[in-house]
């Protein structure tokens, strides 16, 4: 299949690859996985005492899509607010990216994978502060 | 005759065609019987451990009797359903010899959905993905240049054979607790099972793939 430019990009330079320390407490994990084909994504994002998302990285294991659908999200990401990634739909990263249909759930995968690592950073903010 | 209410016409001589690949009377080749299911045609149980043997032994009869090739002077119907019986046979085949194939056949079978994309298991447990993300990290990290990456990446691939054969023993005890209790919660257990075998299946994929990159 002909990738899309964009795509492409970020397939060749991915941004944000790499990982952060999962028990920091500012840090919140997201790890999600797609069962039909095996791919398996991490999003880690850093928040800051002002609840904006200051760091975002990534992990993908999968096929461009996948990679270029989670690269793209962490540059979205950085910069906005807890609140405001969330607000991130699958959509707009598959129409960003051009995704034909049969690759939507790439960019599904990545919206979870937003929804998973905020849920994480929230888990472990109620357990510290509690 | 009351013993064979049902019996099919020969579709050649009009005759009954009796049960068989080939009518009774006349000998024509009939087309395959789509009511079987794979494990009818095959000629084996409908359980998820199989006996490899029996089921090779089946297909290799059945493909002997159906190879187009026999056919090649015969009518042209009879070549057309030649070449839908060995379709459907390679396609029986291919489905019950490997463990994912069959095991969402069998699901299938049991009138859930085949454990592909709309396998409706429960999302898989975070602490199995996060397993197999170090795993596939750490087969990433094998440097192909040191003289140990081959020990290195045949140990990993050792690791997820018995992976693998743990969930296929999963599957394996999902099913027969299932027949024994028809309760449907079993499935739902093969289904989980089917997952994360497709996961180790990745991996074992991209062990093979650096491997060939190794030994070229």
């Amino acid at each position: 299949m002909a990738y899309n430019d964009k795509v492409l990009d970020h397939y060749e330079n991915p941004r944000n690859v790499g990982s952060m320390d999962k028990d920091d407490s500012d840090v919140g994990t997201g790890m999600v996985g797609a069962p039909a084909c095996g791919d398996v994504m991490k999003l880690q994002i850093r928040v800051n005492d002002n609840g904006v998302i200051d760091d975002a990285k990534f992990k993908t294991f999968g096929c461009g899509s996948a990679i270029a659908s989670s690269s793209l999200v962490t540059e979205w990401i950085k910069g906005k607010t807890v609140d405001e990634a969330l607000e991130i739909k699958n959509k707009e990263i598959a129409e960003e990216l051009a995704l034909p249909p049969v690759k939507i759930h790439c960019s599904v995968l990545a919206e979870d994978a937003i929804k998973s690592a905020v849920s994480d950073y929230r888990s472990k903010k109620e357990s510290t502060s509690s | 005759m009351p013993d064979h209410p049902q019996q099919n016409a020969c579709w050649s001589c009009k005759g009954p065609a009796g049960e068989g690949l080939f009518c009774a009377a006349c000998q024509a080749l009939q087309p395959p019987n789509l009511q079987q299911n794979y494990f009818q045609m095959l000629d084996h149980p409908p359980t998820f451990k199989v006996d490899r043997t029996r089921l090779e032994t089946s297909y290799q009869a059945l493909q002997q009797q159906l190879h187009p090739d026999r056919f090649a002077t015969r009518t042209a119907r009879e070549r057309r359903f030649s070449m839908e019986h060995v379709t459907r046979l390679n396609e029986g085949y291919a489905t019950l010899r490997e463990p994912l194939a069959r095991a969402g056949y069998l699901l299938q079978l049991h009138g859930r959905a085949s454990g592909d994309e709309a396998s409706g298991a429960a999302p898989t447990d975070p602490m199995f993905l996060m397993e197999t993300m170090e795993l596939r990290e750490a087969l990433e990290a094998i440097d192909p240049a040191q003289p140990d990456a081959d020990e290195k990446i045949d140990a990993m691939r050792q690791d997820m054979e018995r992976r693998v054969e743990e969930e296929e023993q999963g599957m394996a005890n999902a099913f027969e607790a299932h027949n024994n209790t028809q309760e449907t919660t079993h499935l739902e257990k093969v289904a989980q099972h089917m997952d994360r075998l497709r996961y180790h299946n990745r991996f074992l994929e991209e062990v093979e793939r650096l491997e060939e990159k190794l030994f070229v």
